[in-house]
C-alpha cells in the first residue's frame, strides 16, 4: 500500500509542477511583447505587437506592406500599378485600375480639393528638379522650376469608379504623401483579424495604435522636436487604451538643406514651385483613418495655420501645429491629452 | 541494492528529490538566459542580424553593407554612426542614442541599429 501511495503522491507532484509551468507559460504568452525595427515601404519602421502570435503577425503585416508598396503604390518600383499607369496612360482617356488604387487616389484627390489643391499628387516633376529627397542641396534655376510646374496640376486628375483620368501628357502620379498612412490602415485591418491584444506600429512619419498594452495604460505617442536632430521628443499625445488611432507627422526637418539661413525642405508648394514656407515647421494629425491623417499632416505644412486647423477639424481630426517661433498650437480635442515635456517650446493660448 | 525497509527516507525518495531539483534548476537557468541581456545594440543589414554590440565597451565598428560603409562608435554607453558614405548622411545626423528601443537607420545602406537595455522611455512610439 505504501508503495502505491508513494507513487501516486509523486505522480501528483509531477502533474502539479507541469500544470503550473503550462499555466504560467500561457499567462506569459498573452503579455508577450514582440518588437521589430526594420525597413518597410522604403522607410524606417518599428513594430510592437502584444499577443501570442506577435512575431508572425509582424511578419504578415510587414510583408503585406512591402507588397502594397511594390505592386500597387510606389512610383519608384517599375512593376507597380502606379508606375505602369504613369508610363502607359493616354491623355484624357479612362484608365482602368484596381479597386484599391482607385480608392487611394480618389480619396487623396478629395482631401486635396478640400485643401485648396495644395496636396498635389502630380508633384513629381517638381520634386525631381529639386532632388532634395536624394540629398541634392542646390537651388534649381527658375527656368527649370517653371518648366516642371507645367506638368504639375492635380486638377487634371480625376477618378470615376475604377477609372483614373489624366487630362495632360507627361504627368506622373506620386502617392508618397499618403502611402505610409494607408500602410497603417492595412496594418490595422490585419490586427483586427488577428489574435493581437494590442500594437503600435510606426511607418516613417505615420503611426497606428491598436488595442491595449498589457498594463492597460493609455498609449503615449511621442511628438518629435523638429529642431533636435537626435529625434528627442518634446511632448506626448495620450490615446486611451482600446482605441485604434492614426497619428501622422510632417515637418521641415526630415529632408532639407540650408542656404543663406533659409531652410529648403522636401514639402514643395505646387503653386510657387518652392518649399512651403508657412511658418509651420511641423504638424501632427490624429485621426481615425491612416490615409487621411497622412494627407492632412502634409496639408498642414502647405496651408496657413488657421486654414490648416479648420481643414483638420472638418475631417473630425485633431492636430498639433508647431511654428517657427517654437509655439505649439493644440486643437481643442487634444488639449487634455497633449503633455509637453521638452524645453524651448511654449503652448500657444490662442489659435 | 540494499533493501532499506523501515528507514524514513528511502533511496528512491532521494533520487526523486534530486530529479526535481535538477528540473527546477534547469528551468530557472533556461528562463534567465532567455531574458534580454544588460546593454547591447543589435545591428541589422537588410533585415539580418549581423552583429550584437556590447554597449558597455567603448569601441569602433566598421560595417560594409554591400551598398556602402557605416562606421559606428560606442562611447560612454551610447552609440552613434560617426561616418557613412551614403548620399544623405541622415544616419550620422541622428547623433547618439542609448535608450532601449531607440534606433538609428541608414536607409540607403539598409542598416538598422537597435538598442536593448533597461532604460525605459516615457513614450511607446514616436
Amino acid at each position: 500500500m505504501n508503495k502505491v501511495i508513494r507513487i501516486c503522491a509523486a505522480a501528483l507532484c509531477a502533474a502539479a509542477v507541469v500544470a503550473m509551468v503550462i499555466w504560467t507559460g500561457m499567462k506569459n504568452r498573452q503579455k508577450t511583447q514582440y518588437t521589430r525595427n526594420t525597413i518597410v515601404m522604403g522607410t524606417a519602421a518599428s513594430f510592437t505587437v502584444y499577443g501570442s502570435d506577435g512575431d508572425s503577425i509582424i511578419d504578415d503585416i510587414a510583408d503585406a506592406e512591402e507588397t502594397l508598396n511594390k505592386s500597387v503604390l510606389s512610383w519608384r518600383e517599375a512593376g507597380s500599378e502606379l508606375a505602369v499607369l504613369n508610363a502607359g496612360y493616354k491623355v484624357g482617356e479612362d484608365y482602368k485600375v484596381s479597386d484599391e488604387l482607385a480608392d487611394v487616389i480618389g480619396r487623396t484627390l478629395q482631401i486635396s480639393a478640400a485643401g485648396d489643391d495644395k496636396l498635389d499628387i502630380t508633384i513629381r516633376p517638381l520634386a525631381e528638379v529639386w532632388g532634395i529627397e536624394d540629398g541634392r542641396s542646390v537651388i534649381p534655376d527658375k527656368a527649370d522650376i517653371d518648366a516642371a510646374l507645367k506638368k504639375v496640376d492635380v486638377t487634371k486628375v480625376s477618378v470615376n469608379a475604377d477609372f483614373v483620368n489624366i487630362a495632360d501628357t507627361g504627368m506622373m502620379l506620386d502617392l508618397g504623401a499618403v502611402g505610409k498612412g494607408y500602410g497603417c490602415d492595412l496594418a490595422a485591418d490585419y490586427l483586427k483579424d488577428s489574435d493581437a491584444t494590442g500594437a503600435c506600429i510606426a511607418l516613417g512619419g505615420s503611426i497606428v495604435v491598436y488595442g491595449s498594452k498589457p498594463d492597460g495604460e493609455c498609449w503615449k505617442v511621442g511628438v518629435k522636436d523638429p529642431r533636435n536632430s537626435e529625434g528627442t521628443v518634446l511632448g506626448t499625445v495620450s490615446i486611451p487604451a482600446g482605441e485604434t488611432a492614426f497619428v501622422s507627422t510632417s515637418g521641415d526637418y526630415e529632408k532639407y538643406f540650408m542656404k543663406d539661413g533659409k531652410r529648403y525642405h522636401h514639402i514643395l508648394d505646387p503653386d510657387t514651385g518652392y518649399p512651403a514656407w508657412t511658418h509651420t515647421i511641423a504638424a501632427t494629425v490624429v485621426c481615425d483613418d491612416g490615409l487621411t491623417s497622412d494627407a492632412l499632416s502634409t496639408l498642414c505644412m502647405l496651408l496657413d495655420r488657421d486654414d490648416a486647423m479648420e481643414l483638420v477639424a472638418s475631417f473630425g481630426a485633431e492636430a498639433i501645429i508647431i511654428d517657427d517661433e517654437k509655439s505649439v498650437y493644440v486643437s481643442d480635442g487634444l488639449k487634455g491629452s497633449f503633455d509637453m515635456t521638452g524645453a524651448g517650446y511654449t503652448i500657444a493660448d490662442d489659435r | 541494492m540494499n533493501r532499506q525497509e523501515g528507514k524514513f527516507i528511502k533511496r528512491r525518495d532521494i533520487i526523486l528529490f534530486l530529479v526535481l531539483i535538477v528540473i527546477g534548476a534547469g528551468s530557472f537557468i533556461l528562463i534567465k538566459t532567455n531574458l534580454k541581456p544588460g546593454n547591447e545594440a543589435e545591428v541589422y543589414i537588410d533585415g539580418s542580424l549581423v552583429q550584437t554590440i556590447d554597449m558597455t565597451k567603448d569601441d569602433t565598428y566598421v560595417f560594409d553593407t554591400g551598398k556602402g560603409t557605416n562606421t559606428v562608435t560606442v562611447a560612454g554607453g551610447e552609440i552613434r554612426v560617426t561616418e557613412a558614405d551614403c548620399p544623405d548622411r541622415i544616419c550620422v545626423n541622428m547623433g547618439w542614442v542609448s535608450r532601449s528601443g531607440e534606433t538609428i537607420t541608414c536607409l540607403p545602406h539598409k542598416l538598422v541599429i537597435e538598442v536593448h537595455n533597461d532604460k525605459k522611455n516615457d513614450y511607446d512610439v514616436k
